[in-house]
């Protein structure tokens, strides 16, 4: 027997097959075209490829990444048959696809975010020097997240992490990053850092990364963010919101830890240099006990040389007193009572004789 | 202590050899408390394990 509905009852129907056979979601990719938008509401277009097309309506919350015509992308929708009878696709997600898509819209999105400021680097924090509560967010399963923590158990120690397993790729992966960064914001016990993880892929597989709503997140985060996304040449918007930007999870782990191989080493040569310290000290204290010992042998040689000279000079004043070198001049010396008639005693150089006083006289007139 | 306030406190050590307060009979006790503190950071750094928790929250739940 043919079913028959009322109007309304039929569109209902329809809609609970779309349902059931869809399991509530359906995802089309085609290449957008008449795209039209109405912020901060909603916006409109249409999905179509050689053959066929579809309307779709997405609400301003869902359309995480700049759209205009001419793209080719993947959505993820409720198929809806509204009660004026018109079918469209309700989208809950958008992705660009294909190379050129993906960068015109990474393009369009970095234009808007850079000219509200998101990127500036006075936004920039900077990480602890010892992180001791390291927020994760990644795919426990994903190479790029055993990369970081192999990395960062080698150097480092004594940390807690607190992971996030999330999905790093395709649908939903952005909101449930979004969702994470979020949480840890929350946490009663804040970690110093939240970390994005992710290793390499294609443009595809790293698109999430520059979903709006996550570079938003990572942009606002109260606590400091960093990305290790993908490979060197890979850059998401992600990473220029972020506030250290790693080039890979192996390198976000040597950015993020010290290498306690290193610290140690910088111990030992601290130590050194304290210990040339002491050295230099007692060097410098030798030298100017030797110096200042010198000085006093100066000091005290000078002085006997000074000592000695006076000796010398007294010595010759001394030495003009003695009889003998008036005697050894030619003079002759004589002793005696010199009255005349007296015998007295002359003594030269040479010789000692007596002889009498027979006459005398004053030299000067007193 | 955690390593971060080790490390300040050995740097505020060592910095002392190299400041205007240093001087020769102390030089020895200082340098030796400064040996004792890098031996038990050198220890602290070969034994510190990491801690990881994988969390059971669901991030797809709105």
């Amino acid at each position: 027997m043919i079913p028959r509905f009322s109007v309304s009852n039929f569109i209902a129907i329809v809609n609970q097959t779309f349902d059931v056979a869809f399991a509530g979601m359906v995802e089309v990719e085609g290449e957008v075209s008449s795209f039209k938008s109405y912020p901060p509401k909603y916006a409109f277009f249409d999905l179509k490829d050689d053959d066929g097309l579809v309307r779709c309506f997405v609400g301003f919350s869902n359309l995480r990444t700049p759209i205009e015509d001419g793209m080719k992308v993947v959505v993820r929708a409720m198929p809806n048959l509204r009660d004026n009878g018109g079918f469209s696709l309700n989208i809950q997600e958008i992705r660009p696809l294909g190379k050129g898509s993906l960068k015109r819209s990474f393009d369009l999105l970095r234009q808007k975010l850079t000219v509200e400021g998101l990127f500036n680097s006075e936004r920039k924090r900077p990480l602890p020097q010892y992180p001791q509560r390291v927020a994760i967010i990644s795919s426990t399963k994903a190479a790029g997240y055993a990369d970081f923590m192999k990395i960062s158990s080698e150097r480092w120690g004594g940390v807690k992490f607190v992971v996030a397993d999330v999905n790093v790729q395709g649908a939903n992966a952005a909101n449930q990053a979004v969702r994470a960064i979020s949480y840890f914001n929350q946490m009663s016990e804040s970690p110093d850092v939240i970390v994005l993880i992710r290793g390499g892929g294609s443009a595809e597989d790293l698109a999430s990364f520059n979903d709006e709503k996550l570079v938003r997140a990572v942009a606002s985060s109260r606590i400091p963010t960093m990305t290790g996304i993908g490979h060197e040449i890979d850059e998401s918007l992600c990473d220029l919101a972020a506030d250290v930007r790693a080039a890979t999870p192996s390198n976000a782990a040597q950015l993020l830890f010290p290498d306690k191989r290193e610290v140690i080493r910088h111990l030992h040569y601290r130590l050194i240099d304290a210990k040339d310290s002491i050295c230099r000290a007692i060097e410098e204290q030798s030298l100017n006990a030797t110096m200042l010992q010198k000085e006093a042998l100066k000091q005290w040689s000078s002085r006997v040389d000074a000592a000695v000279n006076a000796i010398l000079s007294q010595q010759k004043v001394i030495a003009e007193y003695d009889p003998e070198m008036a005697l050894r001049r030619g003079y002759a010396m004589i002793k005696g009572d010199l009255q005349i008639g007296n015998i007295v005693e002359i003594t030269t150089k040479d010789i000692i004789m007596k002889a009498r006083i027979e006459n005398s006289e004053q030299r000067y007139d007193n | 202590m955690t390593i971060e306030q080790m490390m300040a406190e050995l740097n505020e050590r060592i910095a002392w050899f190299q400041g205007d307060d240093f001087n020769l009979d102390e030089a020895k006790q200082k340098f030796i408390e400064a040996r004792e503190l890098s031996k038990k950071i050198t220890a602290t750094l070969e034994d510190m394990r990491h801690d990881i928790e994988v969390l059971s929250e669901n991030f797809n739940a709105e």
